[in-house]
């Protein structure tokens, strides 16, 4: 018996023409990129990563220099001598962050302070709804912020967009579209015998099954269409893997591991435009010193590799990193070692396209609405930046509504 | 785990230490782990399980219950079931399995699959590989996953 791949591929809509720069080394990629005429090309890529749990912002960009910090935080506090300071700000990245911090430093990284948006919701899921519609007001709609944004393009294909974990996050969803989950690429196949006859005829079934007009009902039809993403995603999904090896080691790890998948879908050139990756827990309720250690340590070399991988491979032009938590932590730390559901928190882009350094006002650590930080930048703001700015979509009408762009690219 | 569970208790198969700890692995990647949900809500509802991955896992994990199959308990299996034609054949597998209802589309498909490069009752072998490849289909198709 072997694990062969379904060979059957389905377009959803033509493939445009994409356009390629080459291996360009990064700074060259970003002058290719200044001499665009204006909208942005059609190869560019969004690579957006959840820290799921909520991970602390103040202890993830710290603020050092102020005194209310040490104070807040009498064990959680990291000496000033330890945080990887940002240029001649006030602040600094936690100490593990050593891989992030060198591509800030090549300016290839934007931290936006204080991300939130009005009365704060500090339920995991209730939080991540509204992040993954977009929408505080409407969190319950069906449909999500990237998904929609797929949904607009002239052009899409099975792996336009892609979830690098074992479920579709709602930041996804879309009324006509079906992304895969790829957690890992190894298992991302169906198995057929190895006789050639009978695999045949299994696929032709399959191809039958799954390929059947839909039924109208909710639950039937939903599964025909994942089992049809599943098999036009299949066969791609193993032939980027075994076409691209990467001369970067990546880390062992599951955001490791997925920083590395999306890497090679991305040299594949499958038409990928969006993908998800969600790296925790960092609900540091307990213990909080060692878990966020591990966490931002295993986050920023994961970081640190795909960024290697993408200028050695020749895609740095064409991807950005954006990072997000559903909320920071409260400002004082608990008597347990950790921090509890707070507000607002920074949010990270990186890429070669990005403008680097700090954006948005860092929040008081004493003018604080219950104990929170008040938020400085409203999330709608990045995403309208991201969509319009780096992806080229009509921000307005996936929002719903117009937001302030941040001049967070190049 | 219904899925996992089921599919060893419609075949008949006894459930050991080394099918348990088959299905665990691959409940694991269907992310059902047994008392261990994803997150604190719990196991994901309505069609929130139904990512590709999931599905995948689900479908492999049948194939590789059908194909490890020992060829006593295929035999075994089909005991009651009247294999002369490809049409009996399927019906005594989806009485099996469930019974299973399936539409128009499913059952067309997999009567041709069946069929495909002849179809006779008496050849014994012939019959095994075809009701594996049935049972391996069938716990793919979508009435299966909401039976």
């Amino acid at each position: 018996m072997s694990n062969i791949e379904l060979n059957r591929r389905r377009f959803l809509q033509s493939m445009g023409a994409l356009t390629a720069y080459g291996s360009l080394p990064l700074g060259l990629a970003r002058h290719a990129h200044a001499q665009d005429s204006g909208s942005p090309a059609t190869d560019r890529v969004l690579v957006v990563v959840h820290l799921d749990g909520g991970c602390d912002g103040i202890n993830t960009v710290i603020p050092f220099a102020d005194p209310a910090y040490a104070a807040a935080r009498p064990t959680l506090a990291i000496a000033s001598a330890e945080v990887l300071k940002l240029d001649a700000t006030d602040v600094g990245l936690h100490p593990a962050m050593t891989g992030l911090h060198a591509w800030y430093s090549q300016g290839h990284v934007a931290i936006v302070n204080g991300v939130g948006y009005p009365d704060f919701n500090q339920s995991h899921f209730s939080a991540e709804d509204i992040y993954w519609t977009a929408s505080p007001e409407n969190p319950n709609q069906p449909t999500g912020w990237l998904g929609r944004g797929l949904e607009a393009m002239p052009t899409l294909t099975t792996l336009s967009g892609a979830c690098l974990q074992s479920r579709v996050p709602k930041s996804m969803a879309a009324v006509s579209y079906t992304p895969p989950a790829i957690p890992e690429p190894d298992s991302y196949l169906f198995q057929t015998p190895t006789n050639a006859t009978e695999r045949a005829a299994q696929l032709a079934a399959a191809e039958a099954i799954f390929g059947q007009a839909p039924a109208g009902e909710v639950l039937f039809d939903g599964l025909l269409a994942a089992d049809i993403a599943a098999m036009d995603s299949v066969e791609d999904v193993q032939a980027a893997v075994a076409a691209y090896a990467s001369p970067v080691a990546y880390g062992d790890d599951d955001f490791g591991q997925a920083m590395k998948l999306a890497g090679q879908l991305i040299h594949a050139d499958l038409g990928v435009r969006v993908l998800t990756v969600s790296q925790g827990s960092y609900d540091t309720h307990a213990n909080q010193a060692v878990m966020l250690d591990g966490l931002l340590t295993a986050f920023s070399d994961g970081i640190d590799k795909f960024m290697q991988d993408a200028v050695t491979g020749g895609f740095a032009h064409r991807v950005t990193v954006l990072v997000w938590t559903e909320f920071g932590r409260r400002v004082a730390e608990n008597a347990s070692g950790g921090t509890d559901h707070g507000s607002s928190a920074p949010m990270f882009l990186i890429g070669a396209g990005v403008r680097g350094g700090l954006h948005g006002n860092y929040p008081s650590l004493t003018d604080l609405d219950n104990g929170n930080l008040r938020m400085t930048t409203d999330f709608r703001g990045v995403y309208a930046s991201v969509l319009q700015d780096w992806l080229g979509y009509d921000a307005d009408t996936i929002l719903g509504g117009t937001w302030t762009r941040l001049p967070l690219f190049a | 785990m219904e899925y996992g569970i089921g599919l060893y208790q419609r075949l008949r198969m006894p459930l050991t230490s080394q099918t348990l700890r088959a299905l665990s692995a691959a409940l694991s990647t269907m992310g059902q782990v047994p008392l261990n949900p994803p997150d604190v809500a719990g196991y994901p509802e309505g069609l929130e399980w139904a990512g590709t991955s999931n599905l995948l896992s689900r479908y492999n994990g049948a194939y590789t219950v059908a194909y490890t199959l020992s060829s006593t308990q295929v035999s075994q299996l089909l005991a009651s079931i009247d294999v002369s034609r490809a049409e009996t054949l399927l019906d005594g597998l989806l009485y099996q399995l469930g019974p299973i209802e399936l539409g128009d589309a499913s059952h067309a498909a997999l009567l041709a699959y069946l069929q495909s490069g002849g179809y006779s009752g008496r050849n014994t072998a012939r019959v095994h590989t075809k009701a594996r490849g049935a049972l391996h289909l069938i716990a793919a198709t979508p009435e299966y996953q909401l039976n």
